[in-house]
């Protein structure tokens, strides 16, 4: 190596040093360290180069054509009557909100934004969020889970891998179902305290949209889909937040997807169609005994519901300080405290990034957090108190005992997916109908 | 039996146009609340340069394959220098692109010479990974004129940024779509 | 006809042979997925070993400069790391691709094959409806208890198991603790507010003292009429408020937001009221280093004190200097940060939050409760960002709310905030706020006009409001105009110079020239006009039909903060201490 370069690097390299130890010692200064030179030779400084993002008008794009998902798949879905129109549906809108819009944002996500804005005002929601949550809500109080059926991505990819449906005996299916109010009040609860979206966070298909995603979430998706070649749509039945709301209110929409067209003959074709379990038998009729046993059981539910919330509510407390973790403030200002305390040895990312800006003090962190764990303490335990409310209501729900003499879809489980029309024997005839009368009309 | 059965009848569609017309009302009541504080801008996700700590996530937790997390330069606060510590290692063997004096892990940054004795760096953001190593070093002993941005170009604008939701620092946040850069500026 | 003897056959076969290609695709689909997992492996878990050992060579070679071997090596690993990345980076989204494309192959196939293969289900005769109702029923209750009970034990275990956050340093978390809550007292009526200095300028916000007793004449070097002058620990351009016994006054710095307690008696700093960075922090926001860290001036209901930061962060003290509750507004959108001050009624304290464009739908008027700090009301103004104080006036109509922005005057009713009136004649960045002298609202257009309007009823004569007289000559563009009931003083804040016009018509009266620069706005004490000069000097004249300077007082520091006024004590803000004008004995 040249000498005179040899020596040129180490005088450098020992002026740099020394420099950072002066620039250390007065930092922040605001002055550079190393003022922009003035150029001689006419060189001019190339600006920052800033792309743009994505028109919004993707954005409103989504909505128009999620509201022509919508309005197309209640035709399909209550006139048309037909699977196929339903599937095809189904797979345009896997395409489009999924592998195209790659799954952001999606009204299941949506929930989590809305429940934000309602308790932080300074965070403002976009519109087209607001119209993209509310949109297949309003649509379910009048004819229920269009949107599960037809325009939802995450359903339509587990809808295309249910190969060999196994039934889920109803008394099962029933208290899986809680998992997903489980999962909708702590996505709540962390949105309102803005530790983060956890129903995005854990989204398990949205990394097949993307193509990308970390290995944990790419496997969780595989589960989901090798679960679902056997289990109808696992995730919608039995963790989906936003399905919750559309069950409780497709319960009282207007008009409900029947089955059959015309009444029903009670011929069971139907009877194991739904990979959803979403197909009621005929009730019959019950004998003096159950009834006045169910009767005693109201009566002791009822009495329950009280206690079983105020059970929730206390179990949620107890809970507080562990959900609490969950936001990074307070993860923070553990860290700090143990830190501090001398529990622990060493900083983290987290701890040395708060210590070098300086911008907050200790103890206004601990303040914040406390604020926090404040919040989560009453939240919590709404939370143990709401899975308690929702806990007794079924209990109460399944004493109740419902007549019915029709093969019916339960509204609130009913996906619209339409495979049951299919087998109906009367749907056949006026699928038959139809065609005569056409036939008749083009003769 | 049949009056009876009726007037339950009855009670039970009533309650139910009942429950319909609260759920409505809610809804409603929902979107008007949320309207008022709703914003038509859109809003995209942006790295504060000024919190940012280099610790490297954005090149791991990005949910693509090859982050969206770029470096950039304002060439306003850059020096030009000959030992540019966010390009040379700041003990480097030699003033080479040989593998060893490098920082930058996968060759991104191009070094041109401007004037004696001024070099200008550039990034190739296609090579680029958003690491972070030459902000770091830019900083530790430079002007700090290289630091990480979110390119919009890139960026897939998801609900929850998986960078933000582990960045240490808490300096990813959103940014109106106007102005989607928080650009360094000339102190 | 033909087609119908040979469909069985075909179908035997077509299912087969869907069957077979989703054999096939579904293998090539495992060997993508093993493929991918092996490169993924490579990325993942390779790669960092890697790069570990490259930095490791790059520090060994600084002490070795010269070993060839260590050379070659970290130039191999190098070329190695950036092929397995970049191979990933591509493999990633191509076999990505193709796995979509195969993966949809096999499940049409598969699909059809089901969809052939199907049968109708061809179900028993015997079926016990009621039974099997029942037990489910009966089997669901059980279950949903069970699972009930599973998740409560859960609940209760959970913290055996898992690390909860410490909450050792939880002081105010005090739960299940029998404390009595207070009540809150109602607000003070006009006569207790008229006795004290609540807001800024003053109870009406005009800026007259309803206080005569106050010094002319004061020495700072011999102390003469300086009761006591006490340091302020961090700047502010916001004036004092006074309440009884109590001065408050606000400060901040680019991280610090505090609210000061002084002793009226003797300048003791009582308390130091801290405001906890919300959501929003001085590097979110536009701020002017004139307008400060802390603008605004507090005001007092005699209950609790409240004040606002550029931040849009509001906060309530009570007198004993516990924080009660602390709000953000939302990120303020405001070319020099948010200065307008608060403004107490009943039980609210209502802000002028402008912001941005007219049309950006981001300016309001906001009402806060006084106990909870909770939004009473909040009504949209198509206003652009603006610097004024509302001042809220007793007109034959009932309480009006005065606010002025560009390009509206708009008056608002302060129990719910409905607009009642407005007019159309503001332009614009306005800092000086609105007052009410003689049934006459007189707004400013800085540098332009003064505008003189009479209220109306709601809902009258809306935007082309008849405009009674306007004034064109020597209008300021800070400080805020002044009335003694005849005349209506405006002063400049470069040069000082204080144009004098009668109410009555707006006919010029006098111009005189003070000198120095006026950023307080000027007040009255009895048939005197205070002023006080940004150089640090106050100026007492003669308030009447020509200028007569009744005395100059240097105070030593600079001034740019209005006064307030107590029995016998004026209030000075200095930049560095807070002063106590009075009669001493």
């Amino acid at each position: 190596m040249n000498p005179m370069r040899r020596t040129g690097i180490i005088l450098l390299t020992a002026l740099i040093i020394s420099l950072f130890f002066c620039f250390a010692a007065g930092a922040d200064t605001g002055a550079l360290r190393f003022p922009p030179p003035d150029f001689e030779s006419g060189y001019e400084m190339p600006a920052t180069e800033t792309p743009p993002s994505a028109s919004d008008i993707y954005e409103y794009l989504a909505v128009i054509v999620l509201a022509a998902v919508l309005g197309l798949g209640t035709y399909f879905v209550f006139t048309k009557r037909k699977r196929k129109y339903i599937w095809g549906l189904m797979i345009f809108s896997l395409a489009f909100f999924g592998f195209w819009r790659r799954g952001c944002i999606c009204p299941v996500g949506a929930t989590q934004n809305i429940t934000l804005t309602i308790f932080d005002q300074g965070y403002a929601v976009p519109v087209v969020v607001i119209i993209l949550f509310l949109l297949p809500l309003v649509l379910s109080l009048f004819w229920g889970r269009i949107f599960c059926g037809t325009a939802c991505p995450l359903g339509a990819i587990q809808d295309i891998v249910l190969l060999k449906p196994l039934s889920v005996p109803y008394w099962l299916e029933v208290p899986l179902r809680l998992l997903g109010y489980v999962y909708l009040g702590m996505a709540v609860l962390l949105a309102v305290t803005g530790a983060g979206f956890i129903i995005c966070r854990y989204d398990p298909f949205v990394s097949f949209f993307r193509f990308s995603g970390s290995l944990g979430a790419l496997m969780l998706g595989g589960a989901f889909l090798v679960v679902g070649i056997f289990i109808g749509r696992p995730y919608c039945r039995f963790l989906c937040p936003y399905g919750i709301l559309l069950r409780h209110l497709s319960r009282i929409s207007k008009w409900k997807v029947k089955i059959s067209s015309d009444e029903c003959i009670q011929c069971r074709l139907c009877e194991d169609s739904c990979p959803f379990g979403a197909i009621r038998q005929p009730t019959g009729e019950a004998s003096g005994e159950e009834l006045a046993r169910r009767k005693k059981m109201l009566a002791v539910s009822i009495v329950l519901l009280p206690i079983i919330v105020f059970a929730g509510g206390l179990g949620g407390a107890r809970i507080s300080s562990l959900l609490a973790r969950a936001h990074p403030d307070v993860r923070l200002a553990d860290r700090i405290y143990r830190e501090e305390s001398g529990e622990v040895a060493g900083t983290t990312d987290q701890s040395e990034a708060f210590r070098s800006t300086g911008d907050q003090s200790i103890e206004s962190l601990y303040e914040l957090s406390a604020e926090i764990q404040a919040t989560y303490h009453q939240g919590s335990r709404l939370l143990g108190a709401f899975l308690g409310l929702v806990v007794a209501a079924s209990l109460i729900r399944h004493t109740v005992r419902r007549r019915s003499r029709e093969y019916k879809a339960d509204p609130s489980d009913c996906l619209a997916c339409g495979r049951c029309f299919e087998l109906c024997p009367n749907e056949r005839l006026r699928r038959q109908r139809i065609k005569e009368e056409e036939d008749l009309r083009v003769g | 039996m049949g009056e009876k059965g009726e007037k339950h009848k009855e009670r039970r569609a009533f309650l139910k146009e009942g429950l319909w017309g609260v759920s409505i009302a809610a809804l409603g009541g929902l979107a008007g609340f949320a309207l008022t504080s709703s914003s038509e801008k859109k809003t995209v996700w942006q790295i504060d340069p000024y919190k940012c700590n280099s610790c490297g996530r954005c090149e791991t937790r990005c949910v693509l394959a090859q982050s969206a997390v770029k470096c950039v330069q304002v060439k306003a606060i850059c020096g030009y220098c000959d030992l540019c510590t966010g390009f040379f290692e700041s003990d480097p063997v030699e003033l080479d692109t040989g593998a060893e004096n490098l920082v930058c892990p996968t060759g991104a940054i191009q070094r041109s010479f401007v004037e004696d004795p001024y070099f200008s760096y550039a990034i190739d953001e296609d090579l680029c990974v958003g690491c972070a190593r030459c902000v770091k070093g830019c900083n530790a002993f430079g002007n700090g004129s290289l630091f990480l941005q979110i390119r919009h170009n890139l960026c897939l604008d998801c609900n929850e940024c998986a960078i933000a939701a582990a960045c240490p620092a808490q300096a990813i946040r959103r940014v109106p779509a106007e102005e989607p850069y928080i650009l360094k500026e000339v102190k | 006809m033909l087609e119908n003897n040979s469909t069985k056959k075909r179908t035997f076969q077509s299912w087969q042979a869907a069957i077979f290609i989703t054999c096939l695709t579904g293998l090539f689909s495992l060997f993508l997925i093993g493929f991918l997992s092996v490169r993924y492996f490579h990325y993942s878990h390779t790669l960092p070993g890697q790069e570990r050992r490259i930095e490791e060579i790059k520090s060994e070679l600084g002490a070795a400069p010269g070993n060839e071997a260590l050379l070659q090596e970290v130039r191999e690993l190098d070329i190695l790391t950036r092929s397995i990345r970049f191979q990933w980076y591509g493999v990633a989204s191509r076999a990505g691709y193709l796995l979509l494309f195969n993966l949809a192959v096999m499940l049409t196939a598969a699909q059809w094959a089901k969809k052939r293969r199907e049968r109708l289900p061809a179900p028993s005769s015997n079926k016990k409806y009621d039974e099997e109702y029942d037990s489910a029923a009966a089997m669901s209750r059980r279950t949903v208890a069970g699972a009930g009970i599973i998740l409560g034990g859960l609940m209760a275990a959970a913290t055996f198991f898992l690390n909860p956050a410490v909450d050792d340093y939880v002081i105010e978390v005090a739960e299940d603790e029998p404390v009595a809550k207070k009540e809150f007292p109602g607000p003070p009526d006009r006569e207790e507010i008229g006795l004290n200095w609540p807001r800024f300028r003053g109870p009406g916000g005009l800026g007259v003292s309803q206080f005569e007793n106050i010094p002319r004449e004061w020495d700072v070097e011999t102390g003469d009429n300086i009761l006591w002058k006490s340091p302020v620990p961090l700047d502010g351009q916001g004036s004092p408020i006074v309440w009884d016994d109590k001065v408050f006054l606000t400060g901040g710095t680019e991280t610090e937001k505090q609210v000061y307690c002084y002793d009226a008696l003797d300048g003791e700093l009582l308390w130091t009221g801290d405001v906890p960075e919300l959501n929003v922090s001085v590097s979110d926001i536009e701020l002017n280093i004139d307008t400060g860290f802390a603008p605004a001036t507090p005001c007092t209901d005699g209950r609790q004190v409240y004040a606002i930061f550029p931040t849009g962060d509001v906060a309530a003290f009570d007198f004993n200097g516990d924080r009660q509750w602390v709000v953000n507004l939302g990120v303020p959108d405001n070319v020099y940060g948010h200065a307008s001050s608060l403004v107490g009624y009943g039980n609210t304290v209502i802000i002028q939050y402008d912001n941005g464009q007219a049309d950006d739908d981001q300016s309001w008027l906001i009402a806060l409760d006084c106990e909870t700090g909770d939004t009473v009301w909040r009504t949209a103004r198509d206003v652009m960002n603006s610097w004024t104080t509302p001042i809220i006036i007793e007109t034959q109509y009932g309480d009006q709310l005065i606010t002025s922005s560009e390009p509206y005057l708009i008056a608002y009713n302060p129990q719910n905030g409905e607009e009642l009136w407005r007019a159309d004649i503001l332009s614009g960045e306005i800092a000086p706020s609105p007052i009410y002298a003689e049934g006459l609202i007189l707004a400013i257009s800085p540098y332009v006009a003064m505008i003189a309007v009479e209220p109306s009823g709601p809902g009258e004569g809306d935007d082309n409001r008849e405009v009674k007289w306007e004034i064109d000559r020597g209008i300021p563009d800070i400080t805020s105009p002044l009335s003694d009931g005849e005349r209506v003083y405006m002063l400049g804040t470069y040069g000082g110079a204080l144009s004098v016009h009668y109410l009555e018509d707006g006919r010029p009266a006098w111009q005189d020239y003070i000198g120095g620069d006026f950023y307080a706005s000027p007040s009255l004490v009895g048939d005197s006009i205070y002023l006080f000069c940004a150089e640090g000097a106050g100026y007492i004249l003669a308030a009447g039909d020509e200028y007569e300077l009744l005395g100059q007082y240097p105070l030593g520091e600079q001034v740019q903060a209005s006064p307030a006024f107590a029995e016998g004590r004026m209030y000075v803000r200095g930049e560095e201490h807070l002063f106590c004008i009075g009669y001493s004995e």
